[in-house]
């Protein structure tokens, strides 16, 4: 195959992989609608009659009296929105919370779940601050996945105070979170731009190992926020988090796509991805080196190619970013993971001893988006040329 | 018989990590999707239609958000066993 048919052909597969991406997007859309009205009756005990008055539900019990009111809150999680039903009787008091849909990764929940977090609820006013570290416990290892299911719980009470009870709560005070990891992680950009552009090969590979090592103790083993396909199902999903409290998923994303499309450099996996380092790291210890054999070069590139397109599909397509992510990142980092997770971390670590970053090499979804944003820009770039070109020719 | 080389080897054992690793990431996303959320503690109902001549034989078990009770009628007092004398 000569290189410019090579190039026809990785082109349509370029356009497919965008039509696929466009279909799952479209199909998880129309599909991944909850009805909230069976669940009503949970929240509202004793209600036999549900009426629905726009974002409210009205629970009366068989004598027509008024049992209280429930609706529906949405906060982002760590993978998309979560969505909490909440009851409150007429006297103010929470009755129960119950999640309606969630999309986090099963293991996080999990720690969300065992803590009992939605239970704490009944029997609190709504007047009550609600917050995690105030009035509620933090959930330790899974921040983001509680915070998101007690602001979810706190818009839902909001709407039935101002909705049903006719009360007015005091505004919520939001900062914007800028602390050790986002500093860390503009740091670590800034770093790699400049290992980029140093000539000297002796302070680039020390300056590489110095961003590495921030990267593996500071993104990875004390904050475990390492860039996860979730991640990238919930950018194309929609399910932004909230700017506020998670100011870094938006320099992390934000960043890599930048670099990327400005620079055509891909800034992350090479300079300071914390998993990347930490086999690095293995193999620094053991000697290991790369190992691409030619023969499997190129259907391994597209195997890992394959295994990335099909978490993107398949999360969005469910619309359930948390799911389709593989990597043992948390079982590594946060020590977090189920059997399987565990066992293909090990698999990992003992193949990292004998090879050059295997997991990078065959098995990251992330380099394949990597390259598919180098690919689009590379053909975009082309296009943009001839297109000038001919009308100055005309 | 040709002996294999270490190159094959190596190939052989490469391709062997992956296609483990992918039926490990198989088995991580079939298990993510087979993890229903646990009922969430907060919810109960207050309408158990409750039969009191049942006695429970089975656990309650937790289907769906339902209670899904097996119930075994009690036998009537005239066809209970009569306890033997002497025996334990």
């Amino acid at each position: 195959m000569t290189r410019q048919q090579k190039q026809k052909w990785e082109r349509w597969l370029l356009l497919v992989t965008f039509l696929l991406v466009v279909a799952a997007w479209g199909y998880g859309y129309l599909t991944a609608a909850t009805n909230v009205l069976p669940l009503v009756p949970d929240v509202l005990p004793g209600a036999v009659q549900i009426e629905s008055r726009g974002q409210l539900y009205i629970g009366r019990d068989s004598a027509g009296e008024l049992v209280g009111y429930a609706a529906v809150g949405q906060a982002p999680g760590y993978a998309g929105p979560i969505e909490m039903l909440v009851g409150v009787a007429p006297s103010g008091e929470i009755l129960a919370a119950v999640v309606v849909a969630q999309r986090e990764s099963p293991g996080f929940f999990r720690l969300v779940t065992r803590n009992d977090l939605v239970n704490r609820y009944a029997g609190r006013s709504i007047q009550a601050p609600l917050q995690l570290g105030d009035d509620l416990d933090a959930v330790s290892g899974a921040t983001v996945s509680a915070e998101g299911v007690a602001a979810a719980t706190r818009k839902a009470v909001r709407e039935i105070a101002a909705e049903g009870l006719a009360l007015t709560l005091p505004a919520e005070k939001k900062t914007l979170q800028f602390g050790i990891p986002e500093f860390t992680l503009l740091l670590l950009f800034a770093s790699g731009y400049v290992g980029h552009k140093l000539r000297s090969r002796e302070w680039k590979r020390r300056l590489r190992w110095g961003t590495l090592l921030t990267g593996m103790v500071i993104l990875g083993f004390i904050y475990t926020a390492p860039l996860t396909i979730t991640m990238i199902i919930s950018l194309l999903s929609g399910y932004w988090p909230d700017l506020y409290s998670n100011l870094y998923w938006y320099l992390l994303i934000g960043g890599i796509i930048f670099v990327t499309t400005v620079d055509a450099k891909n800034p992350y996996c090479t300079w300071f991805c914390p998993f990347g380092a930490f086999q690095e790291c293995l193999a620094a210890i053991s000697g290991a080196k790369a190992y691409r054999p030619s023969s499997l070069n190129e259907p391994l590139k597209w195997v890992q190619r394959g295994l990335s397109l099909t978490a993107i599909l398949f999360g969005l397509a469910l619309r359930r970013p948390g799911v389709a992510g593989y990597e043992p990142f948390d079982t590594l980092f946060d020590l977090q993971g189920t059997a399987v997770k565990w066992a293909l971390l090990l698999l990992i670590v003992f193949t990292s001893l004998l090879i050059y970053r295997p997991f990078c090499n065959y098995l990251c979804p992330v380099d394949p988006v990597v390259d598919f944003i180098a690919a689009t820009r590379r053909w975009l770039k082309e296009t943009w040329s001839k297109w000038r070109v001919q009308p100055s020719k005309a | 018989m040709a002996r294999p080389t270490l190159k094959s080897v190596k190939e052989k054992l490469l391709l062997g990590f992956v296609l483990v690793a992918l039926i490990m990431v198989g088995l991580i996303w079939a298990d993510g999707l087979s993890d229903r959320p646990d009922p969430t503690p907060a919810y109960y109902r207050g309408h158990f239609q409750v039969d009191e001549d049942a006695a429970l034989t089975l656990t309650a078990e937790m289907i769906e958000y339902q209670l899904n009770l097996t119930t075994t009628p009690l036998a009537a007092p005239s066809q209970r066993p009569t306890p033997t004398p002497g025996a334990p």
